[in-house]
């Protein structure tokens, strides 16, 4: 008897926690703010990734503070957790996040969608000074949804060939124009001997879906359809993914599947690969000697033409925008235009290497001294031909990757290519029908 | 060895010289098994902090390289860490909260075990388990959603209660398991001399418990020094810990393994000295708890 009531009292205990977890969480009284004064005095949370333009941020950010008055609070986190920490705030429509710093092609459609971020159209087009219009095409339709502006592009990235001139000069061979040469180029320059490998790109299935991406739009194919189909079940996707996996299995260094950026990058900074196709953003850390025993080596080549032509991604990788629950817009909106103005985003080109949205910074030569000439050309020929996206165009960004990266994987292993093309379509079609 | 002369004294009419031949071969080849496993398993061990150790002191170029041995040192990283980086302010945050997170559990705790294990309330202890049975990510939610109602979020207040929430239950199990294990004459003489439940506590069985109460101590401030989860969530610019800033070093476009293998170093030290510290204390703990006459 006695250890029924105890029991029972347990449970009463259980009860009340679970019940008052849930007052508290009714209570939750959310009143939209937004100040119509003075925003001198205000305190705003920033939270960003580190690297790059974060730098030139924190460097030049007492600027701002001295001339509007505004105390800003920088939070820098990595990519992954910058993206937990906005799942857990902004599921509890948190008031403390004021200016948010993501990744427009892997959430914009996931914020947009659960109203996360402000609505900015009419403060983007409402400054002439500031200029709006000056932002690339691509990169205002990267965190443009439905003609409504949720977020400023910050940088971007375009996929180019990073190739070791001494490599090349070696046995004097010539920059690849096409996929049939790229193939040739890097079967010429593989000498697995001396470890020595033509190429190396992203391997691990997620990962490499963005590097996959250029050589999938080059042969003809798309992740969607115009219709919203899957893409990748046609003829065309599977030459791709036969390709590029034949491309790294033969010319590339061993263990390819388990390579992200980062580590196919540190291959070819340690002078181990001829080639090496990934973003553009990449070239600062390439060029900087205390990470890379080939700074100075380095040559930019265009993304090679396929079938259908040369269409590597030209994205936006990062943006900043306004929390739709902040209770001091217009202060994180003052920020925003600053740390997006002329001033700021040229310094973080020239200072950081960090490609500049704004198509005046690419004009500009002051800030082009510093930066590689050969990347300055690719942008200008990258604006009329390249894809304004390095992967699927969901909400569930991730789950996607997942799905279409799989045959990745299979043809990196000499697998079945086109029975893995056709199976991952069958997966990414019923995906498509969940992802609303 | 003392099971050789054991059994050679236990069998006199086997000469003692025998029984060393004829057991010892085996004896000795079982020593070196175990010599050479310790000396493995120390290996693997130890090899990934001696990795760290000597990244810390590498350019990037180097670290890559597969030449781990032979490279230009610099404290580039160290510098970056201590000063560029603010990690001292970090590590102070760090200390306040796994301090008072672990001394508030343990006030709590100590008590709420000696309870546990004097009235048997058993089911008690295993509910209080419970807490860290729950991933700490599903308790995350409502806890920010509390916070932040409350004004809390960013507040060293925030993550000193919600590490105690993980620490107490620890405190709570382990303490009250060592009490049970005490002998009771000692607390019914001293009941006898005329102290009261709570003086035979405080004056007799804490002091006996200082050994348990030192390992409970270190669980728990272990725990509080490495938890990475509550920082990320409920940390603010000024509360940030250690662990929640070593994502600093992971950008974007790269990860600058030398700084993040400096300020690896700087996370690891304290807890070993602290380790070191109080292990000293445990054996001195165990000797000091015999009762004497």
């Amino acid at each position: 008897m006695k250890e029924i009531t105890r029991r029972q009292s347990l449970i009463k205990i259980a009860a009340a926690a679970t019940c008052s977890m849930f007052l508290l969480a009714g209570c939750s009284g959310n009143t939209d703010g937004g100040d119509a004064g003075s925003i001198e005095g205000t305190k705003i949370n920033v939270n960003l990734a580190a690297g790059g333009w974060t730098n030139t941020v924190e460097k030049l950010l007492p600027e701002f503070e001295s001339k509007t008055g505004v105390k800003v609070s920088l939070n820098v986190l990595g990519t992954e957790q910058l993206d937990n920490q906005y799942q857990v705030k902004l599921n509890s429509r948190s008031e403390d996040l004021d200016v948010m710093v993501y990744r427009p092609s892997q959430s914009t459609k996931l914020f947009a969608d659960n109203g996360w971020l402000e609505d900015i159209s009419d403060r983007v087009s409402g400054d002439e000074a500031w200029k709006w219009t000056d932002f690339s095409e691509s990169s205002r339709a990267a965190t443009t949804v439905d003609a409504h502006a949720f977020g400023v592009p910050l940088m971007t990235e375009r996929d180019i060939i990073f190739y070791n001139k001494e490599m090349f000069a070696a046995k004097g061979i010539a920059i690849p124009k096409t996929m049939d040469e790229l193939e040739a180029v890097a079967k010429a320059l593989t000498d697995t001997t001396s470890g020595t490998y033509g190429v190396v790109m992203r391997g691990k299935a997620n990962a490499a879906v963005t590097s996959f991406s250029s050589f999938l739009y080059s042969f003809g194919a798309d992740w969607i359809t115009k219709d919203g189909d899957s893409g990748i079940g046609t003829a065309e996707a599977a030459a791709a993914y036969q390709y590029y996996g034949d491309l790294v299995r033969n010319y590339g260094p061993p263990g390819a599947t388990s390579l992200d950026g980062t580590e196919a990058r540190g291959i070819f900074q340690q002078g181990k690969a001829a080639m090496y196709i990934d973003a553009d953003s990449g070239a600062g850390l390439i060029e900087d000697a205390t990470q890379s025993s080939v700074a100075g080596k380095v040559g930019y080549a265009a993304f090679p033409a396929g079938p259908a032509g040369a269409k590597p991604y030209d994205v936006t990788s990062w943006a900043a925008g306004v929390s739709a629950y902040s209770k001091n817009k217009d202060a994180s909106w003052e920020f925003i235009k600053w740390a997006t103005s002329s001033e700021v985003l040229n310094a973080a080109m020239s200072d950081q290497s960090s490609p500049s949205p704004r198509i005046s910074s690419w004009a500009d030569s002051a800030v082009t001294a510093n930066y590689p000439e050969e990347l300055v050309k690719i942008f200008s020929t990258y604006s009329s031909t390249a894809v304004g996206h390095d992967r699927p165009q969901v909400i569930q960004v991730n789950k996607a990757r997942d799905i279409v990266g799989a045959p990745i994987t299979v043809a990196l292993e000499g697998g079945d290519v086109t029975a893995a093309a056709k199976q991952a379509s069958n997966s990414f079609t019923e995906f498509l029908k969940t992802d609303k | 060895m003392i099971d050789v002369i054991n059994s050679a004294a236990q069998k006199p009419s086997v000469g003692v010289a025998q029984v060393i031949r004829r057991t010892s071969p085996r004896k000795r080849l079982l020593g070196w098994i175990r010599a050479v496993a310790i000396i493995v398993v120390t290996l693997v061990m130890v090899f990934p902090l001696f990795w760290m150790l000597l990244a810390s002191f590498k350019q990037n170029v180097d670290i890559t390289n597969p030449d781990v041995f032979f490279f230009a040192p610099t404290v580039q990283n160290y510098i970056n860490v201590l000063f560029a980086n603010n990690f001292l302010r970090y590590g102070f945050n760090s200390l306040v909260i796994a301090a008072a997170a672990t001394l508030i559990a343990l006030i709590i705790g100590l008590p709420a075990a000696y309870a546990v294990s004097k009235y048997k309330m058993k089911s008690v202890s295993g509910f209080i388990l419970l807490a860290r049975v729950i991933p700490g990510i599903s308790l995350l939610i409502p806890w920010y959603y509390i916070f932040a109602q409350i004004g809390l979020v960013g507040s060293f207040r925030a993550l000193i209660i919600t590490h105690i929430f993980v620490s107490l239950p620890l405190i709570v199990a382990i303490m009250s398991s060592f009490f049970e294990g005490m002998s009771t004459e000692l607390e019914e003489a001293g009941q006898i001399d005329g102290l009261t439940v709570a003086g035979t506590f405080l004056r007799i069985t804490l002091r006996l418990a200082i050994p348990g109460v030192a390992t409970s101590a270190i669980l728990s401030f272990i725990f509080s020094w490495n938890n990475f989860l509550f920082a990320l969530i409920l940390s603010g610019k000024n509360t940030t810990t250690l662990p929640a800033a070593l994502y600093q070093f992971i950008s974007y476009l790269g990860v600058d393994w030398g700084g993040l293998m400096a300020a690896s170093v700087v996370i690891t030290v304290p807890v070993m000295i602290v380790t070191i510290f109080l292990q000293k204390y445990i054996v001195a703990g165990l000797t000091a708890g015999a009762t004497k006459g």
